[in-house]
């Protein structure tokens, strides 16, 4: 159930925040979740530090494959709120928190350590847990290999249709062979850009996109 | 000769990008039957129904509805020439009609792109539209070049035995056969046509598709000597023409210079007398000479 208390601390992180929310959820029944952006992830968590006098207990780092989930769990007087942002593993870097909680500092240095995640401003960026040269010469031990929930045989297929709606692209000797035959031109979406236009509007709408993790700028799936 | 029939084509995306000659076969023989056909404006692939459905079965579901609402924008039924996008298309138009949640879902994305959700449709197989259009009879009358000589082994292919019944799952089939009959060639029993050509496991592990799937079916087709294979698919077709030469060249298995594969409405187009260049047999990537040197003798 909803305390009186908890209900002021999201009404102001939603007066203050507006769209910068992208989801709010709830881990159990009184531990709400507030997603946002990486970037807006300072101004979140200085709302709740400085108007709620938060506390952070720790930060948990998920691998999901193509991007790192991470959570900031934040006490407010017996009440927790956690906080996510997701880190693109290309990137793989985020703003260290420590500016406004400098506690932040052992916990980034873990992550960055066993996930290779780089914590950008942290004062003190040493390796915590692991021997100084493993950052590096060796992999994160908790990190992943980039990947996504399209199978390598199956990527073709994927970047083909989303590239141009159709699974196939058509080589020169069948345009020559088609020209021979007199056939008429295809009209399909491989040749009619607004019609093309429609089916990425549709991979959005479902968010096929996200799903697959495709690149639209480099039109290839990102792993 | 005039049907009056006018449909909706939609080609997929094999046959325009991989065998024109089943494209400018289904024209003529259409056209020689007095059946229309209008291309689809803006059409994607259908999407298939192996990878995309699997990934994710609202993508699949919006593309199939946006494809069957421009058939609709056109006032035509929806025919196609392809195992697999009547297999997308059929299990599409059945999801509509029976999962509420999907279809509302999939009506506010078509909205998005000013497209209505389809309304009632009818699905023609090429199969259906020779069979039952124009008639085994018809076919039979028209048959000019008479294609007797001729040993086909039929392989109809999974995805056709698609049916709203389960007493009907033999009806596109048995009209396969019967077509084939109609153009004069003799329909070779080889056992094992019910066998899928083993197209859809080779993404996955092609070695067992190759070995385990489609050289089951050639030996036994090879054994009763063969002319010829028939599909009513083209992604069978696909498996069998290129997976012969994968054969050869990673395996060692080999079937005399390579047995031939055309589509139904090629095997109608030759019955009919459309000569073979007219519509591009060459253009296969099996031995589809040996079909006419055969004829020829």
């Amino acid at each position: 159930m909803e305390t009186i208390q908890e209900k002021e601390i999201l009404q102001t992180l939603r007066t203050q925040l507006g769209e910068a929310i992208i989801r709010e959820s709830r881990m159990a029944p009184d531990r709400p979740v507030i997603k946002v952006s990486k970037d807006k992830l300072i101004d979140t968590l200085k709302i709740l530090v400085e108007n709620h006098k938060a506390r952070l207990c720790t930060i948990s780092a998920v691998d999901n494959g193509l991007d790192f989930e991470l959570i900031y769990h934040m006490s407010i007087k017996g009440l927790m709120i956690h906080v996510k942002t997701s880190v693109r593993k290309e990137e793989s870097k985020i703003s260290s928190v420590t500016g406004i909680i400098p506690g932040a500092m052992t916990v980034e240095r873990e992550i960055w350590d066993l996930f290779q995640i780089e914590f950008d401003g942290i004062s003190d960026p040493r390796p915590l847990t692991l021997p100084k040269e493993w950052r590096e010469n060796k992999k994160a031990p908790l990190r992943k290999p980039m990947e996504g929930i399209v199978a390598e045989y199956q990527k073709p297929t994927v970047e083909s249709l989303m590239e141009q709606g159709q699974v196939f692209t058509m080589p020169s000797t069948v345009k020559m062979n088609r020209e021979k035959m007199q056939l008429p031109e295809v009209q399909t979406t491989m040749t009619r850009p607004e019609a093309l236009k429609e089916i990425h509007e549709v991979a959005r709408q479902v968010k096929f996109d996200k799903k697959v993790g495709y690149n639209w700028d480099k039109k290839k799936l990102r792993y | 000769m005039s049907r009056n029939k006018e449909y909706a084509m939609y080609w997929g995306c094999w046959v325009p990008s991989r065998q024109p000659s089943v494209e400018a076969a289904c024209r003529k023989v259409l056209d020689r039957f007095g059946i229309g056909i209008r291309d689809m404006e803006g059409v994607s692939c259908c999407p298939d129904p192996v990878v995309t459905e699997r990934l994710q079965r609202e993508m699949w579901l919006a593309l199939a509805a946006r494809n069957i609402s421009i058939a609709n924008s056109m006032g035509m039924d929806l025919a196609t020439v392809c195992n697999g996008c009547y297999e997308t298309f059929f299990e599409a138009i059945e999801t509509l009609k029976t999962d509420n949640a999907l279809r509302e879902e999939v009506k506010k994305v078509l909205e998005q792109i000013g497209k209505p959700l389809p309304s009632s449709t009818v699905l023609k197989h090429i199969v259906e539209i020779l069979g039952q259009d124009i008639g085994i009879d018809e076919i039979k009358n028209l048959s000019t070049n008479k294609l007797s000589k001729l040993n086909v082994a039929v392989h109809p292919g999974c995805h056709l035995f698609r049916a709203h019944d389960r007493e009907k799952v033999q009806d596109k089939p048995k009209l396969l056969e019967d077509i084939v009959d109609a153009t004069g060639a003799k329909r070779i029993d080889y056992g094992i046509q019910r066998f899928c050509c083993g197209y859809p496991h080779r993404v996955v592990e092609e070695e067992f598709s190759l070995k385990m799937m489609l050289a089951q079916k050639l030996e036994r087709m090879w054994e009763k000597d063969v002319d010829c294979i028939v599909v009513s698919c083209p992604a069978c077709n696909i498996q069998f023409e290129f997976g012969q030469l994968e054969l050869k060249r990673k395996y060692k298995m080999s079937f005399g210079e390579g047995i031939p594969v055309v589509h139904v409405v090629e095997l109608v187009a030759l019955a009919l007398g459309i000569k073979p260049d007219e519509f591009g047999l060459h253009t296969h990537r099996g031995p589809t000479k040996n079909i006419i040197t055969k004829l020829e003798k």
